[in-house]
């Protein structure tokens, strides 16, 4: 896994990087989201007769002064837009073994999102469900919340297989939640939990990280096991090298339709694609 | 070293090759390896065909390829080819009483017996003389029993293999008077077992006996056999007739004079009885009381194939224990038969002798065709397992058990 400190070159190269909301979002905090509410900020957006029992403060006075009309001056407000980066630590994040694994590109790009959502001005949080317990960072604001984010996912192995499911029900308030997983596990479970958070208001984008191992597999033979599942033994050769490729293509092609059926964003991610590039697209992949 | 079976020697290389080829080839079972995604890949057998450049689990290899090699050495029956030194002899020597006299024998074997030669004595049985082989016939006395060159032709086989090892060619000599009575039914059967031809050394034969001898019958001057005339009869060697309980002394006569001792009790114990004595080619049908007969050669039966009068050999000559009753009043003991048989149980130990040279066909069947026999035919049995060939089908087995060791080790 990166080392805590070895993020600064994908830091530099996402100044700038915006992550809009999907939609208006419901926050009161001044943020650079656009927020459902009307106010009084500089940016207008259009006039509408006063009528009994508006705001008077809204009233453009100077109008009023110049055709003797009562008109409002109605502004958009912007708001700040919680995030929570779910990360999948289960033991087949860990492929390819050694260096480049879906892990280590995982938290890559967790820390790129979380480093996108805290310059704009969002609480940023990290959850990591692991056999042992959940661990998580809250939202927040606060200078060195990436830092803290580096250093937990360092801290962590990918090992065993919890479930993500539950973890989705961590920080309600966090009304942005990143999902980076293979979608290996729970892959049922979870779509259901993150339908009822879009459900619910939330915006869910679900980032597939794939490794390129498992797009193109050598072409040696091997017997293929499941490292969660070590009864799953079967012969990638020659012979079953199509079929599976096949198989998987369905299927992520299935995963994707279902999760942007279910309200969400989906972006697959390739483990020898920039992590930079990685956020960059997640971030312009969403409608504004 | 060489190979009996050369052929599967040659086959177990072709099948090592073929191992060989087939390690390389083999469909394997391939490494296991992590591979998140493996439940999206179609369910196949286990194994699938790989070819390996680099050669993989060489001790499993190497223990295949020993096992079949050892296998097709030990079918090919390996054997260690010991120096040779030319042709051997088997020298045949008669001592039975057809021979005139001993020392001719013996003059002329020794002419033929060369270090390392074998010898077999023989007269109605055979001997093989092992080490001291020119001793032996300088000790060698004539015996009253009959030869039997059939004996001697099996014995000769023995002795055959004993040298074989150590010759390339064998010779076979009969030193003998080449009598007719040596000669039986399976002397021919027996000569074609050896495979080259056999040299003849004809010694003297003894003079055809005359009425020399004199039939003695003791027992009660009333006996049948006494009463008939049987006990007058011309009989060509001493013949002593117990009718009551023999003595040491009896025992002792036929031992040292070389005259036959019947000992034929004149009273039969016990109730048991037959209707038929078989002495010989004669038949003798009456009823006759009977009782068992010591061990011994028989040489008279009951109709039910049990023994009713048997020989054995002494010193120069032979006894006889006949358990026949022969019932003292009717005409039995006057019938030709009845007289036949009597002749038959007085008769010269081991039969009437005939020493009249064998015939000229007998004599040619003998020698047989030209040549030495070849030592492998001896050194070369095929249904005996060579040493080497034992060891080596050891080792394959050793292997083959090792093999499912390594190779579930190296799966």
């Amino acid at each position: 896994m990166p080392a805590a400190n070895s993020y600064g070159p994908l830091l530099d190269a996402l100044r700038g990087v915006s992550w809009p909301a999907r939609r208006v979002v419901r926050g009161s905090a001044m943020g650079t989201h656009r927020s459902r509410l009307r106010g009084v900020s500089p940016e207008f957006t259009e006039y509408r007769p006063y009528r009994q029992g508006d705001d008077p403060r809204t009233l453009d006075w100077k109008l009023l002064a110049r055709t003797d009309r009562a008109f409002r001056r109605i502004t958009a407000d912007r708001a700040t837009l919680g995030t929570i980066v779910l990360v999948d630590a289960s033991l087949s994040m860990r492929f390819p073994p050694g260096p480049g694994s879906k892990w280590e590109h995982a938290c890559r790009i967790a820390v790129g999102l979380i480093a996108v959502a805290h310059a704009a001005g969002d609480p940023a949080g990290l959850v990591v469900p692991t056999p042992d317990a959940t661990r998580n960072l809250a939202p927040r604001t606060r200078r060195g919340v990436i830092a803290e984010s580096a250093r937990l996912l360092s801290e962590i192995a990918p090992e065993g297989s919890a479930p993500l499911a539950p973890a989705l029900s961590h920080f309600r308030r966090a009304t942005r939640v990143a999902v980076l997983s293979d979608f290996l596990g729970d892959a049922e479970a979870l779509l259901h939990a993150a339908h009822e958070r879009i459900v619910g208001g939330a915006e869910v984008e679900a980032v597939h990280v794939v490794a390129r191992e498992e797009l193109d597999p050598p072409e040696t033979s091997v017997m293929a096991t499941d490292p969660e599942a070590p009864e799953l033994r079967r012969a990638l050769v020659e012979s079953t090298r199509a079929g599976y490729q096949s198989e998987f293509a369905a299927w992520r092609a299935s995963l994707a339709r279902r999760w942007r059926d279910a309200g969400a964003g989906y972006t697959e991610v390739i483990t020898d694609e920039p992590a930079e590039h990685a956020v960059r697209r997640i971030a312009r992949d969403v409608m504004v | 070293m060489s190979f009996a079976a050369p052929f599967f020697l040659a086959a177990g290389a072709l099948a090592a090759l073929a191992i060989v080829a087939l390690h390389f080839l083999a469909r394997q079972r391939p490494r296991a390896a992590p591979f998140p995604t493996a439940r999206f890949i179609p369910e196949r057998p286990a194994r699938a065909p790989s070819r390996a450049l680099q050669p993989t689990d060489l001790l499993l290899l190497l223990l295949r390829v020993m096992a079949v090699l050892f296998l097709g050495a030990a079918f090919a029956r390996p054997a260690w080819e010991r120096p040779r030194d030319g042709a051997r002899r088997v020298v045949m020597v008669d001592r039975s009483r057809a021979v005139a006299l001993a020392a001719d024998a013996r003059d002329s074997a020794a002419a033929w017996l060369r270090p390392g030669d074998a010898l077999v004595l023989f007269d109605s049985a055979a001997r093989v003389v092992g080490d001291g082989a020119a001793d032996s016939l300088r000790a060698m006395m004539r015996v009253a029993a009959a030869g039997s060159i059939s004996g001697a032709l099996v014995a000769a086989q023995q002795a055959a293999a004993g040298i074989a090892a150590h010759a390339d060619s064998l010779e076979l000599v009969l030193v003998s008077p080449l009598a007719r009575e040596e000669f039986d039914a399976a002397t021919r059967d027996v000569r074609g077992q050896w495979p080259g031809a056999l040299r003849l050394v004809r010694v003297a034969a003894a003079p055809a006996a005359r009425s020399a001898g004199a039939l003695t019958i003791r027992g009660e001057q009333s006996d049948a056999l006494r009463t008939s005339g049987l006990g007058a009869r011309p009989v060509t060697s001493n013949v002593r007739i117990v009718r009551d309980a023999a003595t040491a002394g009896d025992s002792a006569w036929a031992a040292d004079s070389g005259g036959v001792l019947v000992h034929w009790p004149a009273s039969i114990p016990g109730s048991d009885s037959a209707r038929a004595l078989v002495v010989g080619n004669v038949v003798v049908v009456a009823p006759f009381a009977r009782a068992a007969v010591p061990p011994g050669a028989p040489m008279a039966w009951w109709e039910d194939g049990r023994a009713a009068a048997v020989e054995r050999r002494t010193r120069t000559g032979c006894i006889r224990d006949a358990a026949i009753g022969v019932p003292a009043a009717g005409d039995l003991v006057l019938r030709e038969s009845f007289r036949r048989a009597f002749e038959a149980m007085i008769a010269p130990c081991g039969g009437a002798a005939d020493t009249r040279v064998a015939s000229d066909s007998t004599l040619a069947m003998l020698r047989g065709g030209a040549g030495l026999a070849p030592a492998r035919a001896w050194t070369r049995n095929g249904d005996a397992v060579p040493p080497l060939s034992r060891w080596l089908l050891v080792g394959a087995a050793v292997l083959l058990v090792a093999e499912p060791l390594v190779r579930r080790r190296s799966e």
